[in-house]
């Protein structure tokens, strides 16, 4: 009687721990298969959707949870479609809602606590991801000629710039684009200091020839210098002396391609011998001898942690013509690349989270197997102990699934008048006639996120 | 809780600076001349987007003055040529040289204008930053500050 009424117990804990609800990824789904399908309004449809809303105009009335990350992702789709009033709007409540993980070395127990708790807890982003909002953000703005809030989300990524540096987090490579970009807008808002300090920012993470002419020419006008500058005239070609000397009525267009998306993260399973291996300079001596303990034992065999996917091997080019002329785009940042790296260079943590986690929950099994008294009975509430608790403690596997894969630039000075502009990129294209007057300037954005 | 700023920390900076302001020399004289003075939009020098609200900030600057009964507000919103103007000029980057230049163009002595800025602070999980708000006179004429104060919020997620 006993028995059969532990088993009872046994199987409803199971049935409990089992019966969930679907994934952040399964809620998603209809969203990526439109974006792949190159239909963006469908997948604007999906998410007002999964956000209970009637129309992208709307807020769902949680903002925070899960909400923040599909919230980031119908961002990114209304860039597609040129909503960037509404994008921006996503963005900034999403910006708000979403803290930064922690993935130094140091920081196992905070890992442990936001990435194995499953996928209901609060979305904690790595850098690159809180990084890229203010980016993305400040695309938005510029492609509606707004600088004042373009300058906010300067500001506002020079903040997270600052925290990661002090950080040593390795998504720093990705801040190339954002500099650029906060350079650009301090350089129109006639801040010659700050447009500098930013575009030197953007060298020392990439490769952008058409820095060389705004660089010289605001180093008329500032004191600041620096290394990468030297370095960068050094290999410009010496100016052509027949060529026009850019005039202060010139206008100029800077182009931005985002396209392609960076991998879902997956729920990874290794055996315990390969994750002591990745974690051994995260755990304490005690920790580690533990697990060896426990695996010599056979009690833990498998370690499950969140693993970012393989990203796409190629992408083809994107381009950029210009009143019927090809144009340089350049800078070309692999974003799905760089976040993979900065993800692997945390996985050691990050699995010696997942470790330290696992012994706990073999350790409470047997507890409760000691505690009854041990035998069948002991080992059957041991046994379901154990697996409630590790169906409650699946890797957390949301990311920002819409954050392009790729980002290039394309900047030219041009004559103040109308110009038509047309910009390709795997998945999608775009033509676009702009006005510029003298000494103006226009930003022209192309998402294709499939 | 969050590190953002809301209408009641404008509020409060600038019930500040206006008491400052009330009791400030430049007051003092103005209660002699009642002289012709307008308000100009506080720039938004923050990492918030809350250039809507600061805009707000202009009618409550107004009422203040008007009220106290010391000088004739000339609103900016009766020359929308002009506001407009100033708008894009605090958009394409601010020159304080204009200041006085728009100040005439309305046609008045004084020029109430100020700005608003952060110095944001990011250390482990814990995020401190510090709102300051600036509040000016300008002479038109001379260019000259004749009152300037500053308030400070801090707001804290720890």
């Amino acid at each position: 009687m006993k028995l059969a009424r532990a088993a009872c117990v046994m199987m409803s804990l199971v049935a409990l721990a089992l019966a969930g609800c679907a994934s952040h990824s399964d809620k998603t789904l209809a969203a990526r298969t439109a974006l792949d399908a190159g239909d963006p309004k469908g997948a604007l449809k999906a998410l007002n959707e999964v956000l209970e809303v009637k129309s992208e105009k709307e807020l769902p009335k949680n903002v925070g949870g899960d909400n923040s990350l599909f919230l980031l992702d119908r961002a990114m789709v209304l860039q597609e479609l040129d909503q960037y009033p509404l994008s921006s709007r996503d963005l900034e409540i999403s910006d708000k809602q979403i803290e930064v993980l922690d993935l130094s070395a140091n920081a196992a127990a905070d890992i442990g606590r936001y990435l194995f708790s499953d996928d209901v807890g609060p979305y904690k982003a790595p850098a690159y991801e809180k990084l890229m909002i203010n980016t993305v953000n400040m695309m938005n703005y510029l492609a509606r000629s707004d600088l004042n809030g373009a300058r906010v989300e300067a500001r506002r990524l020079a903040v997270m710039q600052k925290y990661t540096h002090d950080k040593g987090d390795t998504a720093e490579s990705l801040l190339g684009p954002g500099s650029y970009l906060a350079g650009f807008v301090f350089e129109k808002s006639g801040k010659p200091d700050e447009a500098l300090r930013y575009y030197d920012e953007a060298l020392a993470y990439g490769q952008y020839q058409s820095l060389i002419e705004p660089i010289r020419r605001l180093s008329e006008k500032s004191s600041y210098s620096s290394p990468r500058f030297r370095e960068l005239f050094s290999k410009a070609p010496a100016p052509d002396p027949a060529a026009e000397a850019p005039s202060e009525d010139d206008a100029e267009l800077l182009v931005m391609v985002n396209f392609g998306r960076v991998p879902a993260k997956i729920a990874k399973r290794i055996p315990i011998g390969l994750a002591l291996t990745y974690a051994s300079a995260f755990m304490s001596p005690a920790n580690a001898a533990q697990a060896n303990r426990l695996a010599m034992q056979g009690l833990v065999t498998w370690i499950n942690y969140p693993e970012l996917g393989e990203p796409k091997s190629s992408y083809g080019r994107p381009t950029f013509m210009l009143d019927g002329q090809w144009q340089r785009l350049e800078g070309m940042l692999a974003v799905d690349r760089e976040a993979k790296r900065a993800w692997e260079q945390a996985r050691g943590a990050i699995v010696a989270s997942a470790i330290t986690r696992m012994v706990t929950r073999v350790l409470a099994g047997t507890a409760v197997e000691h505690a009854s008294g041990g035998g069948t009975l002991g080992a059957l509430l041991s046994l379901g102990t154990q697996i409630t608790m590790t169906a409650a403690d699946t890797p957390d596997t949301r990311n920002w699934s819409t954050l392009p894969a790729r980002i290039a630039f394309g900047r030219v000075r041009i004559k103040a008048g109308s110009h038509t502009i047309k910009l390709a990129a795997p998945g999608g294209n775009k033509r676009q006639t702009v006005n510029i007057p003298a000494g103006g300037w226009a930003v022209v954005c192309l998402t294709a996120l499939n | 809780m969050s590190t953002g700023l809301d209408g009641r920390d404008l509020q409060k900076m600038l019930h500040e600076n206006m008491q400052a302001l009330q009791a400030s020399p430049v007051v003092a004289r103005w209660q002699k001349e009642t002289p012709t003075v307008s308000v100009l939009p506080l720039r938004n020098e923050t990492t918030e987007h809350i250039d809507s609200q600061l805009d707000a900030l202009i009618s409550d600057i107004e009422t203040t003055l008007v009220n106290a009964g010391h000088v004739q507000v000339i609103s900016l919103e009766s020359q929308p040529a002009l506001m407009e103007q100033v708008r894009k000029q605090y958009q394409d980057g601010f020159d304080q040289s204009k200041i006085a230049g728009w100040g005439k163009q309305i046609g008045v002595r004084y020029v109430v204008t100020g700005k608003v800025f952060a110095s944001d602070e990011r250390q482990n999980d814990e995020r401190r930053v510090q709102y300051f708000m600036f509040i000016q006179v300008l002479d038109v004429e001379t260019s000259a500050i004749l009152f300037q104060y500053k308030t400070s919020v801090t707001k804290a997620l720890i």
